[in-house]
């Protein structure tokens, strides 16, 4: 198995006020490619802040964070920006697409700021990503205009439109009713098991926790317990 | 290049749709950005069409695109320096013959003209005076009844002094020179006085006696009392007359004629005969007439109201005028107008000039159709000769006896003082009058000085030319011809006022300045360099100014209004810049979690900086394309029916009575750009805040 993402010893501190909140205290944990796991536990256990520090969008106070083999420490904000944007994508609790632009342009955006491709192939990528995530009829629709659900599905299809390595979700069905949840979760999976993308979740919601393929549990900042689900899988298969 | 051009057509795109989002924002940064554009289309458009306009009066009038004056020059040339820089010395350009060869010699010059500014005096006779001439000149021809009309009129005047040294005598302290004076003027009320005046001028001495006794009584004793005669203050230009209307189209002709080719003389200023010359009455009416026509109410305005108030004990201005014949028709015409019959003329007039808002206009047309022709209108005026005086450097006094051939305005200039208040004089004239000396002069004046002393010298000089003697100290013998004159023109002749000359004399001498006109103006700096080439290489010691340098104050005056309103606008911009900064950072602030999701899925900084001042440079283009564009279309209404000068200073500003503003692309290009680079300047700070919200802030929740 590959290792796509690799924590070693991972500590991080926040200042809140005039005291140091531990978010996360030696942390060693390592994602594989093709996963499908759920990072799991109470409110304030760190799962956001595991999630930042894989998501290169903050670095660890001390320790090790690996991603793709790269050790984000060492990176700038321009290469962690590049790092993003190549290898990462995000999904987030509140969809964060983009107001002023429409379903199109709101997938198409991280492709043209990575540009390197035609009009025509990035035309192509864009509308095979709404495809798949069903929204076609919908392709000129601003955010205003779509339902929750069709909105967590426009930021998955931005996520995954540049073909990342890794997609992380922030608690991506808190803000979705319970079948709608449960329909963008089983796309994520459809999509995890068709192009072995590694997904990393966090969430307490139970139905994600029942359908991921690892199970990371967080109490406290620290690593207290991991399990598989043997019935759900994922797309490295059942260990 | 063409990911580039596609993430900055996204990010135009996201900026339209934010600015259509933000409402609020938008309108407050908008509303100044259309402000701020119309406010610099309007103002520069308005400036340039003031500056293009007074550059042509000014180069058009006195100046000429270029000045050539001595490099040696003490102070710097003002034409336009008004009273304040009289006395410059601006060097003198030795051999003007030598600049003009020089300089037209290049094919960009159209015309070397020579100038000089100097100051005299003329001094005008008092309706005495000329009475008693009248007198005089009745008895030598013999005609009895111009010799009545004559004492009729010096009569009157009597009667009128002594009206007015009776009122003197009320208010005065020195209550014995009064007596004495009224005496006098009792006199004139004997007929035994008149009886030796009544007859012809026999010839003879014996049986004149008399007569001689009264009119030198008249011309010492009672001519004395009356101060109408009067100093009045010339600034000349002294310049090649015949050449000035073809070189400077901006001079106009008002009355008479302009002073034809190699003749003597002065074309005066109209606005200073206007202003100065002018019977005191005549000017009261029209100036009041002007002000109420205007609009104005005379209650309104307390100059005004004080000017009316007083206008009607100023009768004595016009009858002290007027011969008995003239008082005649005047009587009549008064009593007619006025509806009254058994009043004394000065009571008619004292009720004639009772004017107010009703009657000013028609009795301002009634005074020029029936008084103006019976009275000398102007102290100087076209046609006569007058005898103006200077002081040279040297501190000689010079006269000569000036013909006034015309008066004559500049267009653009008409109401300005500073512009109009020199009169023109021919260069052979003023060089006369200048009596400007040469060193080798200089030289033999100091050796002159030592051997008769000072005092000797002056009152020598003062005493010829006061009697017009025949020649001064510096004209006799030799000592003029340094200045290069013809030797006809260097001799002395009592009537200097008829003596015409030819165009070497006009070029051969010393001028102080020289315009230079060009064939094409359009590059200034090259031309100027050009012409201070030519001059160093043939070593004339000259500087070369431009036109705007030259003019003294008034070529600086639209420098300094455009620094003004710059600077001014210039505090309007930096309030501006702070309001839209606000609006802009709050703007921002609003979008943190857009931004740190755009930062979070790839976007690097730059691309943030580049959203943020793209989308103002979006909403510079609109509002600031709205505020140009209405500018522009508001100054093309104006630049059809013309903006009105109000007052004198706006009517010199805008050269004319209105002005006819123009507007071009460029000034519209400029108010767009000068207010979208000050969105953009006031942009920067709020847009590296936004291109500093981490990526971090996309997780935070309940957005």
């Amino acid at each position: 198995m590959k290792p796509v993402v690799e924590l070693a010893s991972v500590d991080k501190d926040y200042p809140l006020g005039k005291v140091t909140v531990k978010a996360l205290r030696n942390v060693d944990l390592t994602f594989y490619r093709g996963e499908f796991t759920t990072v799991a536990g109470p409110s304030g256990s760190g799962k956001t802040t595991l999630l930042n520090l894989v998501g290169c969008i903050d670095v660890p106070t001390s320790g090790e964070v690996r991603v793709d083999g790269q050790l984000t420490s060492e990176l700038g904000d321009r290469d962690l920006t590049r790092l993003r944007l190549e290898k990462l994508g995000f999904i987030f609790q509140a969809f964060n697409l983009i107001a002023a632009l429409d379903l199109y342009q709101n997938v198409e955006f991280p492709l043209l700021l990575q540009g390197g491709m035609t009009r025509k192939e990035r035309r192509t990528r864009v509308l095979e990503m709404i495809e798949r995530v069903d929204l076609t009829p919908q392709l000129r629709q601003r955010p205003n205009e779509l339902s929750g659900g069709q909105r967590q599905r426009v930021a998955i299809a931005r996520a995954l439109v540049t073909r990342p390595r890794i997609v992380l979700a922030d608690e991506p069905t808190a803000n979705l009713d319970s079948e709608t949840g449960r329909t963008i979760i089983d796309l994520m999976k459809e999509i995890n098991e068709d192009q072995e993308t590694t997904f990393i979740f966090s969430t307490h919601d139970p139905m994600v926790i029942e359908r991921a393929g690892r199970i990371v549990h967080l109490r406290d900042g620290q690593l207290v317990d991991e399990d598989t689900n043997s019935d759900s899988g994922d797309a490295r298969g059942a260990p | 290049m063409n990911r580039h051009l596609e993430r900055l057509g996204m990010l135009i795109f996201i900026g339209i749709r934010n600015l259509r989002s933000q409402r609020t924002k938008t309108l407050i940064v908008g509303f100044i950005m259309v402000f701020g554009a119309f406010l610099v289309v309007t103002t520069t458009a308005l400036l340039d069409s003031i500056e293009d306009g007074m550059t042509r009066s000014i180069t058009g009038s006195l100046a000429g695109h270029l000045q050539l004056y001595s490099a040696d020059a003490e102070d710097d040339l003002a034409l336009f320096g008004g009273q304040l820089f009289d006395n410059q010395n601006i060097g003198i350009i030795e051999d003007f013959a030598e600049v003009r060869r020089v300089v037209e010699g290049l094919d960009e010059v159209e015309a070397v003209l020579p100038m000089g500014l100097g100051r005299g005096t003329a001094l005008t006779s008092s309706p005495t005076d000329e009475a008693i001439d009248a007198l005089r000149q009745a008895r030598l021809e013999g005609d009895p009844l111009e010799i009545e009309a004559a004492i009729e009129r010096l009569q009157q005047i009597g009667a009128l002094l002594k009206t007015e040294f009776e009122n003197r005598l009320s208010v005065a302290s020195d209550v014995e020179e009064i007596d004495r004076a009224l005496a006098d003027i009792e006199t004139l009320e004997d007929p035994e006085f008149w009886e030796p005046l009544r007859v012809p001028d026999s010839g003879d001495l014996f049986d004149e006696a008399d007569a001689r006794d009264s009119m030198e009584f008249l011309s010492t004793r009672i001519a004395s009392l009356s101060e109408d005669g009067r100093t009045l203050f010339l600034r000349f230009l002294g310049t090649d007359t015949g050449r000035f209307p073809e070189a400077f189209d901006r001079l106009k002709v008002v009355r008479g004629e302009k002073i034809p080719p190699f003749e003597r003389g002065l074309l005066v200023s109209e606005r200073t005969a206007q202003r100065y010359f002018k019977n005191r009455v005549a000017r009261d009416l029209d100036a009041i007439r002007d002000e109420v026509e205007g609009g104005t109410l005379i209650a309104e305005n307390p100059s005004l109201e004080s000017r009316v108030q007083a206008l009607p004990e100023q009768y004595n201005r016009v009858l002290i005028e007027l011969d008995p014949r003239g008082a005649a028709q005047v009587r009549e015409a008064l009593q007619e107008h006025l509806g009254s019959e058994d009043q004394t003329l000065t009571q008619l007039l004292r009720e004639f000039l009772a004017v107010d808002d009703q009657t000013i206009g028609p009795r301002h047309d009634l005074f020029y159709e029936v008084i103006a022709p019976h009275i000398d209108l102007y102290a100087i005026d076209v046609g006569d000769t007058v005898a103006v005086r200077t002081f040279t450097r040297g501190g000689f006094l010079r006269a000569a006896n000036v013909k006034i051939w015309g008066t004559f305005e500049f267009s653009g200039l008409e109401d300005a003082d500073i512009a109009g208040s020199a009169h023109l004089m021919d260069m052979v004239t003023f060089r006369d009058l200048m009596g400007v000396f040469g060193e080798e002069e200089m030289a033999e004046l100091r050796a002159i000085r030592e051997d008769v002393g000072l005092r000797d010298v002056q009152r020598d000089s003062a005493e010829d030319e006061l009697f017009g003697g025949g020649g001064s100290l510096v004209d006799d013998g030799d000592s003029s011809v340094g200045f290069g004159l013809a030797d006809e023109a260097v001799s002395f002749d009592r009537d200097r006022s008829s003596f015409t000359y030819d165009q070497q004399a006009i070029d051969q001498g010393i001028a102080l300045n020289a315009a230079v006109i060009l064939r094409d103006a359009s590059d200034l700096r090259a031309s100027q360099a050009l012409v201070q080439a030519a001059v160093d290489e043939a070593d004339l010691g000259l500087q070369v100014v431009d036109w705007q340098s030259a003019s003294g104050i008034v070529g600086q005056f639209i420098a300094v209004i455009r620094v003004t309103l710059f600077i001014a606008m210039g505090i309007i911009f930096l309030i501006a810049l702070v309001i839209i900064n606000n609006a802009v950072v709050m703007a921002t602030m609003e979008r943190t979690s857009e931004i740190g999701t755009l930062r979070a899925i790839g976007a690097p900084r730059s691309t943030v900086l580049t959203m943020i001042l793209v989308e103002t440079v979006v909403l510079g283009v609109v509002a600031g394309g709205i505020g140009a564009f209405g500018a522009a279309g508001l100054l093309l209404y104006f630049g059809q029916v013309g903006i009105g000068a109000t007052n004198d200073v706006l009517r010199f500003l805008f050269s004319g009575p209105r002005l006819y503003p123009m507007v071009t692309v460029a000034h519209v290009l400029a108010g767009v750009a000068a207010i979208t680079a000050v969105g953009l300047i006031s942009t920067l700070y709020p847009a590296r805040l936004a291109a500093r919200i981490q990526p971090v802030t996309a997780m935070r929740r309940g957005e």
